[in-house]
């Protein structure tokens, strides 16, 4: 059946409308801060196939990925004819389908008159799923049984009647159960919501015309970014980002993720195979969060194409299992995010940087989840906290970089405020700030990183952190230099301090020490003594760069009249005589 | 002499000045606005009506004076003085992006850098000094503000809603050093916790204050040189109307200014005609504002976007906002999909039919090509329109590569534009909880009544209402609006902390902080006219829902009422509550609300008409659904009270055009206004 354009576009916006009530519900009604803070959570709508047809514009784009595996599995677990209307379906397996697992999915087939006519998946980021560590990221984990409860396809409702036990067994597994009981009736009632507007849309318009409109959204999209990838030369491009560690094996050796893309006629073919063997800890992805990568940083390298299976027609993605890139159970890979993806994010990045030198642009800092437990004295309870930072993203030839903002991965993801942390922990921030001199220099100059500053006020506690590139630099590109190196100290009072870097599980921290956060500048693009002077002097006049880092980095020469009145002059001259110096040398 | 008042709309291309008498006689004038000197439009305006100033006791007006220094960036020089660590916040903000795109850009912060000082002071949580203030740090600083010429400074620090201590000194202390320069405390704009927030509020407001004081000084300079010396109201994102004094101190309430009076005007008018559950549908050239108004009150929100990262968060009306109006423009995006908005073509160009050289298809070109709008009907034939013009636009840049023929392709671009306002309606009502079923629509702005019988269709709202004057009908409502005034505070106790006698300490220091505020516009203190209202979520939650508290002295019994409203809206919007001994429910800010009633102007009755046939002045082919039908023109002038007709048909009037699809069946109401009932046909 085909649809009219007018037809198609008021659904297409149906559906996105869809996916948005959904999300805001699930936000809303939600106890996870990850989830009602932090945004990570996703909404999607799949066919009767499992191919994706929405997914929400805010959430969280990490598993995208995972959307093409997670019908399919459920399928091949339950069997096709198991599938019944008024199920609801529970699975977190990052190995199959999902991320890791944290990210609990709630599935709801939905069915009218007898026919599956589509799914609707809730997925939310649960604070802790169990394991030792509380909030389950454990660099420590050697193998997947470290990492909390995994649970395959498993119904949670059955035609209707909600399946308690089944429930209870993993509440049973996991920290702080009856917030989780909250977070799942929450994914479950944002279920029914959608499932009811969906049906809406169905008594409206029709099965068959829903369908052909599905049909029509991948069509829309696969032209949408054909008509960019065709612009892309043919041929093949390679990349390689690395992993600063392996956090279990002896000697915790570097991990290398390489890739070769090759470009066939607006066709994109991400090979990962030529990637190191799978590493022994938790820095590694599965096949599911790997699709994740490329697909997130394609939807963010060609802004404005909706997400959904369309997409997936003109990208594939090869890899070998068994290897940092495609990891298998029991491997454990709860640190995926932070290790794997965002070197695949980096490869991705810099392989169309290859082919379309229009959109080059140099490496972002790196996520960096840093977790903090202990016992709240003042609340009488035991805490997890759970932070994300901002940092630097990577210059490119697309003019000056913005902001520091959260990782890539996430547009809606939100760090949580101070006056909420300080009520909700037994911390102090002392600092949030951009960390002057960190980006790094280039033609176009790379992104501030940031420095936060944060005191322990109440007991004893023990930090986490899985983050990474402290070692291998945040790269630049075309002659641009790398952003400052990540870092985590710990400051003990006085001018002692202890580094800790960018790896750890349960590193002790005491009542009035404080943890200072340093997240990485982006890489620059293009020689830095290219860049506009006039730029250099208004980083000065904004106290982002010294007058000696402008003349070290840049070779302006600035001359400080009045600093108390921010008011420095460019010396043309001798910037002139210093750049032709340097460019000599 | 005869008492006239005015209501002056002043929007960003036109000003709209509506003159009542005593016995709510109306007379209109409509000039061009004067942007960025506002002032001289309005005078424009009111001198340009049938009356003398002297003869005027109350001038109320809508003002963009305020968005159009942010929108333009042309506020102050202002500076942020902050708690060390925390001078990046403004741009940091809460670290999230607007959409997928690697290179996007933020809009530019209002203050840069270099003027976002940071002093060694720190309190926390529970408002214990952490670090004291060092006056001699706050003096050395402030005679560095007052050697770069700083016009405004905005004072935000960490905690400084559980302890105000440290910016009511620096605010003393720079007040003292810094005469003549406009200065902000955040306690004083919003003493609510969410740091980021207050800091965007607070310089919203530092950075249009001097603005704002030279606006209002000017207005009133001028005002009383042309001799008025009645009164002026300035209308505030809340639905209220302020004195210029309270403008003065807290002019980031007036933002929303325009779409809140419009939501007022249209829930006043409705209520009128006996219609409590309304959605109002204010459509101009460039946006569409949609309000809320159930069981006669206008939906609130306690939080919106200025712009991109830049939350505004007072009491306001809640108002959606989409980039849905007459002039903008239909185009096709590389995926070959029909499109419409958020561009507009504005006043200048204009649609393609305006033969200003706008050669873009507007949605105004599409219902021109539809034959809803007749070229020498438009603005009483004061501006010519070339339909020719039109056609060729939708043809070239939409007929054409869409292989459509013409009227096809116009009502394509209708179409689309119509979903898009139906989406934004589904996201106001039923996302919400409320059932378009039970609401009207109505249906004002030049635009409005041209689109909302077919958007309420879609969005299954049964009646539509169009009010007498639809292009007036904002400028009309500043004469319909009350004085309100509001405050809050942070609470921030769960159900089980909380001792009644902390919440009655709140509530006494915001009733007194409102009655002050209302007395100081002349309002007399009487306890009924107070609102009070609170904050609930689960302990967790990063929203909750607001919920009624009742006035006076509070006993422990309140507790239970209010976590019973709570919970009955949780199981309404959310579909569930906790069990019991998990529910921990915190209090989180608590709301005071008041309101003096001014005189309202009567709105004015028409005759009874002599049935519809006498308004039957034409008859044309108008396209609808895919075909084009013969179709009734009614001059809205003739329709008298108790007329009625049947759709399709459409009413022509100088200041807007009503589209009456077909199936429906329309009556005159004694007001006036058109109550079209959709429920006849499909």
């Amino acid at each position: 059946m085909s649809l009219d354009p007018i037809t198609f576009e008021v659904l297409r916006h149906s559906f996105v409308t869809l996916v948005d009530e959904m999300g805001m519900k699930l936000f809303r009604a939600s106890f996870s801060p990850p989830v009602n803070q932090g945004r990570d959570y996703s909404i999607a709508i799949f066919d009767p196939d499992g191919n994706l047809v929405t997914a929400g514009r805010w959430d969280m784009p990490i598993h995208y990925g995972t959307f093409r595996f997670t019908i399919r599995e459920i399928v091949r677990v339950l069997g096709r004819e198991n599938i019944l209307e008024g199920d609801v379906v529970m699975f977190n397996d990052p190995y199959a389908g999902g991320t890791h697992n944290q990210d609990v999915r709630a599935v709801r087939p939905i069915f009218r008159d007898g026919e599956l006519i589509a799914w609707l998946v809730a997925m939310a980021h649960w604070a802790d799923v169990g394991g030792p560590v509380p909030g389950t990221f454990n660099p420590e984990a050697a193998d997947a049984y470290a990492e909390g409860i995994r649970i395959p396809p498993v119904k949670i409702y059955e035609q209707g009647r909600k399946i308690d036990p089944v429930i209870e067994l993993v509440m049973a597994n996991i920290r702080v159960p009856d917030e989780r009981r909250g977070d799942l009736h929450a994914q479950v009632q944002t279920l029914f919501s959608g499932e009811q507007r969906l049906l809406e849309l169905a008594d409206k318009h029709g099965v068959e015309t829903l369908h052909a409109a599905f049909a029509e959204s991948y069509d829309y999209s696969e032209r949408m970014l054909l008509a960019e990838t065709t612009k892309l030369p043919n041929g093949t491009y390679s990349w390689s980002d690395t992993i600063d560690q392996d956090t279990v094996r002896e000697g915790k050796p570097s991990v290398t993720v390489r890739l070769d893309l090759t470009v066939k006629d607006g066709k994109l073919i991400f090979d990962f195979t030529r990637s190191d063997p799978a590493p022994l800890g938790p820095v590694g992805s599965g096949l599911p969060t790997t699709w994740s990568g490329v697909l997130l940083s394609v939807l963010n390298l060609f802004p404005g194409i909706p997400m959904n299976a369309g997409i997936e027609r003109l990208v594939d993605v090869k890899t070998t299992p068994g290897t940092v890139t495609h990891v298998e159970h029991p491997t454990p890979l709860s640190g995926m995010a932070a290790g794997s993806l965002e070197k695949i994010i980096g490869c991705t990045l810099g392989t169309v940087g290859l082919a379309d030198p229009s959109r080059r642009t140099a490496c972002m800092f790196n996520l960096i989840n840093l977790t903090m437990g202990g016992y709240d004295e003042r609340l009488e309870r035991p805490y997890v906290m759970y932070l994300w930072t901002v940092g630097g993203f990577g210059g490119s030839p697309r003019g000056e970089v913005p902001i520091p903002a959260t990782m890539i991965y996430g547009p809606g993801v939100r760090q949580q405020p101070t006056e909420i942390l300080e009520r909700f922990y037994p911390v102090l921030v002392e600092q949030t700030s951009l960390w002057e001199g960190s980006a790094g220099a280039g033609e176009v100059q790379g992104g501030w990183g940031s420095e936060g500053r944060y005191k322990l006020t109440h007991g004893d506690a023990r930090v986490g952190i899985m983050a990474d590139r402290k070692d291998f630099p945040i790269w630049g590109v075309d002659g641009g230099e790398p952003g400052a190196p990540q870092d985590l100290v710990i400051e003990e009072g006085g001018a002692k301090e202890r580094i800790v870097g960018m790896y750890g599980a349960n590193v002790p921290l005491r009542e009035g020490e404080s943890f200072v956060v340093y997240t990485g500048g982006g890489g620059g693009y293009g020689n830095p003594l290219e860049r506009d002077p006039e730029l250099v002097l208004d980083d000065v006049v904004e106290e982002l760069l010294t007058v000696e880092q402008a003349r070290e980095r840049y070779g302006v020469v600035i001359d400080p009249v009045n600093p108390y009145l921010f008011e420095y002059a460019l010396d043309a001259e001798a910037t002139e005589a210093e750049r032709a110096q340097r460019s000599v040398d | 002499m005869t008492a006239f008042r005015a209501g002056i709309d002043i929007g960003g291309t036109f000003t709209d000045t509506v003159i009542v008498d005593a016995d709510g006689l109306l007379s209109y004038v409509k000039v061009p606005s004067t942007p960025p000197a506002f002032v001289e439009g309005l005078m424009n305006g009111v001198e340009r009506g049938p009356h003398a100033l002297e003869e005027m006791t109350l001038l109320a007006h809508g003002t963009t004076v305020g968005i159009n220094a942010i929108v333009t960036r042309r506020g102050a020089k202002a500076a942020l003085v902050t708690t060390k660590g925390f001078r990046d916040l403004m741009v940091i903000r809460r670290g999230d992006r607007e959409s997928f795109d690697l290179w996007w850009q933020p809009p530019k912060p209002m203050i840069p850098r270099r003027f976002r000082f940071e002093l060694d002071e720190r309190i926390d949580y529970l408002g214990d000094v952490v670090t004291p203030l060092d006056e001699q740090e706050v003096r050395e600083l402030a005679a560095r503000i007052r050697a770069l010429e700083i016009e405004a400074v905005a004072v935000v620090f960490v905690n400084s809603p559980v302890n105000a201590t440290h910016e009511q000194q620096v605010k003393a202390l720079l007040a003292e050093e810094l005469p003549g320069v406009y200065i902000s405390a955040s306690n004083e704009i919003l003493p609510e916790i969410l740091e980021s927030e207050r800091t965007a509020t607070t310089t919203i407001n530092a950075y249009i204050g001097p603005v704002m004081e030279q606006y209002v000084g000017q207005l009133e300079d001028r005002l009383s040189g042309a001799g008025y010396d009645g009164d002026v109201t300035i209308a505030t994102s809340s639905g209220g109307v302020a004195t210029p004094e309270s403008v003065r101190r807290v002019p980031a309430r007036t933002l929303e200014s325009g779409p809140a009076a419009g939501v007022m005007a249209g829930r006043e008018t409705a209520r009128a005609a006996g219609f409590s559950n309304v959605v109002t549908f204010d459509m101009g050239g460039t946006s569409l504002d949609l309000g809320i108004v159930v069981d006669g009150e206008a939906r609130r929100t306690n939080e919106y976007l200025i712009e991109w990262g830049t939350p505004v968060r007072f009491p306001s009306i809640d108002v959606f906002s989409i980039g849905a109006g007459g002039g903008s423009i239909a185009w096709i995006d590389t995926g070959g999909s029909l499109r419409n908005g958020p561009q507009s073509a504005g006043a200048r160009p204009g649609p393609a039919c305006y033969g200003a050289g706008g050669d873009d298809p507007t949605n105004t070109d599409a219902q021109v090509v539809l034959g809803r709008m007749r070229p020498e009907a438009f603005l009483g034939g004061e501006m010519a329109i070339d339909s020719e013009l039109a056609g060729a636009a939708i043809r070239e840049k939409i007929g054409e590569p869409l292989g459509l023929g013409l009227d096809e392709a116009a009502d394509a671009v209708i179409q689309i534009a119509n979903n898009n306002m139906l989406q934004s309606l589904r996201l106001a009502t039923v996302e919400r909880g409320f059932d378009p079923r039970e609401f009207s629509l109505f249906a004002f702005g030049g635009a409005g009544p041209l689109y909302a019988a077919e958007v309420a269709r879609a969005g299954s709202i049964p009646t539509v209402i169009v009010p007498r004057y639809p292009g007036l009908t904002s400028a009309l409502g500043l004469l319909l609006i009350d004085i309100r005034h509001d405050a809050s505070r942070s609470i921030l106790r769960t159900n089980r902390e909380i001792e009644i006698g902390e919440l009655n300490d709140a509530y006494a220091e915001l009733d007194e902080r409102v009655h002050g505020l209302l007395e100081s516009e002349g309002v007399e203190r009487s306890a009924g006219a107070l609102t009070r209202e609170i904050d609930v979520r689960y302990f967790g939650q990063s929203e909750g829902f607001t919920v009624s508290v009742p006035s006076g002295e509070l006993d422990e019994e309140v507790l239970g009422t209010i976590t019973g409203g709570f919970l009955e809206q949780q199981q309404r919007e959310f579909g569930y509550v906790m069990p019991e001994d998990f529910a921990t429910i915190e209090l989180v800010t608590a709301r005071v609300s008041g309101v003096g009633t001014v005189e309202k102007v009567e709105l004015e009755q028409v005759a009874p008409g002599n049935g519809a046939g006498g308004a039957h002045v034409s008859t044309r082919d108008v396209y609808f659904e895919g075909a084009s039908v013969e179709t009734a023109i009614y001059g809205r002038e003739q329709l008298g009270a108790g007329d009625s007709f049947e759709g399709p048909a459409i009413v022509e009037q100088t200041d807007s055009t009503t589209v009456v699809p077909p199936d429906t069946h329309v009556r005159v109401d004694e007001y006036g206004n058109l109550v079209i009932d959709l429920t006849g046909g499909a």
